[in-house]
């Protein structure tokens, strides 16, 4: 034993040379990883998670208008909402929405982002500028835009009708198709670039294996690059998803008081009958339901196409 | 690393605590540090706080430079409706930042009930003896800006069709106005009125808006929607609806944008309001606010007002007559000052009940 040169202090002093060496570069890693992100939690935790735990504060409060002098703490503004059919039918409104905008942007988004991962470079390049361009242009502007077009009787209608394809007003405005469309076409960018983003990825060797043994282009898709694309996919569905939950300014263009989404419910709550408190919660019950309806769809996905989003 | 998180849970706190609570005491607070003289140093600057849109514009084009060029003060303007302008004024309450903010009528009495205005004095505000009493509310405000809410129509259309001239405010339920209306939402000043006003065509008021909410439910039928905002309202009426509910200085706006439009008083009367200039509750500088509430109500200046479409508020102004042909009313003309403190009291539990239960009929005799 003697020979081996080995003694418990040895041992010791060993483990006391190379720890604090390892400690030193752990926390110097550690320190530089946290000066690098100060700024951002910085700004995070000034203006997103602070006015959010105040938010959350003020939904607990119980107070008629803006007098604060009878307020008191309590669950009444969540009991009020879940009690109340006109805010439980107009949460059921945002999401039914929410899920036709989704699929109105993946039908069309899905095919414009195979297109642009099947092109040249170049093509890429002038359709990735095209899709991405309605972003370039206000959402007011945009909404404002549709509105017009669709207004009663408008352009949309007048070309309808002076060709003979209706003979009355489409009524696109002030209902859930009018919001629908409007949505879809602000969010349909994010549901492109998410998707294309995962086609870019996706080996090209595998379509032309799928090729050599036999597949027709048509199962190719559905066996290969469909489910491959689908991290992108879910990604697209997520962003249009959450983005449309808390959308105001199209459903307050495009539908006005016919398509009361909660976001329009809250905005009327805050500004018209001052009551702030009933708001924050709302916001809340918004904010909840979106994560949870997110979280539940990403797992189902995640769980059922594990080898995809390894 | 438990030191780091215990620093980030008391920056945390730290900038919570800065945000303010609601704090029952502060009212109190307030109205004790309002009664202290405040001392006058050498203005520069005050804020003032209206709509967007004409008014911004005839305030940062005219009465702005003019008062600077008089007073020597800088006029900066923040725009937003009444009620964004209350919800800013609130939110300020500690530390304003906002010296003059203008309201619509109601919500002027609104921000005075919750101690948000100063008491104006009569001696400093000049004018105030050449105003219509009409749109004086009290002592908190100065009527700046005339208007009522009426009813207004396509008289192209009308006529083409040849219906018959609007004289109640029930005749705004009509199957012949099917899907050809443009009529406001509750939220909206006008809105509120036209819901008031039918409630008094049918027996209700203030204390009674039953009336209102059964009359609205049909007035829905026929409709496709509300209007949030007057905005919308113009293309509306270009593209065909024959009928709304405005404001005299909107239905004004759509004669400018080219829609053949008039105005009618209906018999059962409509309100006098007007934009009023308030004092923010603990602003600084409140003798230079005060001289540009009083710039606001001379003569030069409501001369420039009534040339936007406003009812000038002092007597010895009158309309334009392009303008007095669309939407002038005769001393005969049925127009009454509104009952401001009893409409700030019910506005929002019936604007509430509106939207629940008037709101859903929308549009459900349009569809064929």
């Amino acid at each position: 034993m003697e020979n081996l040169g080995y003694s418990p202090d040895q041992k010791m002093s060993t483990g006391f040379k190379l720890a604090p060496k390892r400690k030193v570069n752990v926390f110097r890693k550690y320190m530089a990883a946290m000066l690098l992100l100060a700024p951002l939690l910085l700004f995070i935790l000034a203006f997103f998670v602070v006015p959010m735990i105040y938010v959350f504060y003020l939904s607990f409060i119980e107070v008629e208008g803006l007098d604060v002098s009878n307020a008191s703490y309590s669950i009444g503004n969540y009991l009020t909402f879940f009690t109340d059919p006109y805010f439980l039918r107009s949460l059921w409104m945002t999401i039914k929405v929410s899920v036709y905008a989704v699929i109105i942007a993946l039908i069309l988004g899905y095919p414009i982002a195979l297109t642009m991962a099947k092109s040249s470079a170049r093509v890429r390049g002038y359709l990735t500028l095209l899709v991405a361009s309605p972003l370039l242009i206000s959402v007011v502007v945009r909404n404002f835009g549709w509105y017009l077009l669709l207004v009663p009787n408008g352009v949309i209608d007048q070309f309808l009708m002076g060709i003979g394809i209706t003979d009355s007003p489409l009524k696109l405005l002030f209902s859930v198709p009018g919001v629908v469309i409007g949505l879809a076409n602000s969010f349909l960018p994010f549901m492109v670039l998410s998707i294309a983003t995962s086609l870019y990825n996706i080996d090209p060797s595998l379509e032309k294996a799928s090729s050599i043994i036999g597949a027709s282009p048509l199962r190719t898709f559905f066996t290969v690059t469909l489910p491959l694309s689908l991290p992108g996919v879910v990604a697209g569905i997520v962003l249009v998803f959450s983005m449309s939950m808390s959308s105001y300014v199209t459903p307050a263009l495009m539908g006005g008081a016919n398509v009361p989404v909660l976001p329009i419910v809250i905005y009327e709550q805050i500004n018209t009958l001052f009551r702030w408190t009933f708001g924050s919660a709302i916001s809340y019950i918004l904010l909840g339901v979106t994560l949870i309806s997110v979280t539940i769809f990403s797992r189902i996905f995640e769980r059922k196409f594990k080898e995809v989003f390894r | 690393m438990k030191r780091m998180f215990s620093v980030v849970i008391l920056l945390m706190v730290m900038m919570l605590a800065a945000c303010g609570v609601p704090n029952p005491s502060s009212k109190e607070t307030s109205k004790e540090s309002g009664t202290k003289s405040e001392p006058q140093t050498e203005t520069k600057e005050i804020t003032i706080a209206a709509n967007g849109g004409k008014i911004e514009k005839l305030i940062r084009d005219n009465l702005a430079p003019k008062f600077k060029e008089k007073y020597g003060i800088t006029i900066n303007f923040v725009a937003g409706s009444s009620n964004e302008i209350l919800t800013k004024v609130q939110l300020q309450k500690d530390n304003p930042q906002i010296n003059i903010a203008m309201y619509d009528s109601p919500v002027a009495v609104r921000a005075e009930e919750e101690g948000l205005t100063e008491a104006i004095a009569k001696e400093s505000i000049k004018g105030l003896d050449s105003i219509d009493e009409r749109y004086l509310i009290d002592e908190h405000s100065v009527p700046v800006l005339g208007y009522s809410v009426a009813v207004g129509y396509n008289t192209d259309i009308f006529k083409e069709k040849g219906w018959k001239a609007i004289s109640s405010w029930n005749d705004l339920i009509s199957s012949d106005y099917k899907g050809m209306t443009a009529f406001p939402d509750v939220s909206s000043n006008s809105g509120f009125t036209m819901f008031l006003s039918m409630a008094k065509a049918n027996g209700g008021g203030i204390d009674n808006m039953q009336p209102g909410m059964d009359k609205g439910k049909e007035l829905a039928a026929y409709s496709d929607t509300f209007y949030k905002n007057s905005t919308q309202i113009q293309p509306a009426m270009q593209q065909g609806a024959a009928v709304t509910v405005q404001a005299s200085y909107t239905i004004a706006g759509l004669h400018d944008a080219g829609v053949p439009v008039k105005m009618v008083i209906p018999k059962e009367g409509a309100p006098l309001q007007a934009i009023v200039a308030t004092v923010v509750k603990n602003s600084k500088n409140k003798k230079a606010a005060e001289d540009f509430i009083n710039f606001m109500v001379t003569e030069d200046s409501q001369k420039k007002i009534a040339e936007i479409a406003f009812y000038p508020v002092v007597k010895n102004v009158k309309l334009p007559e392009n303008y007095d042909s669309i939407i002038g009313f005769k001393d005969s003309d049925p127009v009454y000052k509104p009952d401001f403190a009893g409409i700030a009291k019910i506005q929002p539990e019936w604007t509430e009940k509106w939207t629940k239960e008037v709101t859903p009929e929308l549009g459900k005799k349009v569809k064929k």
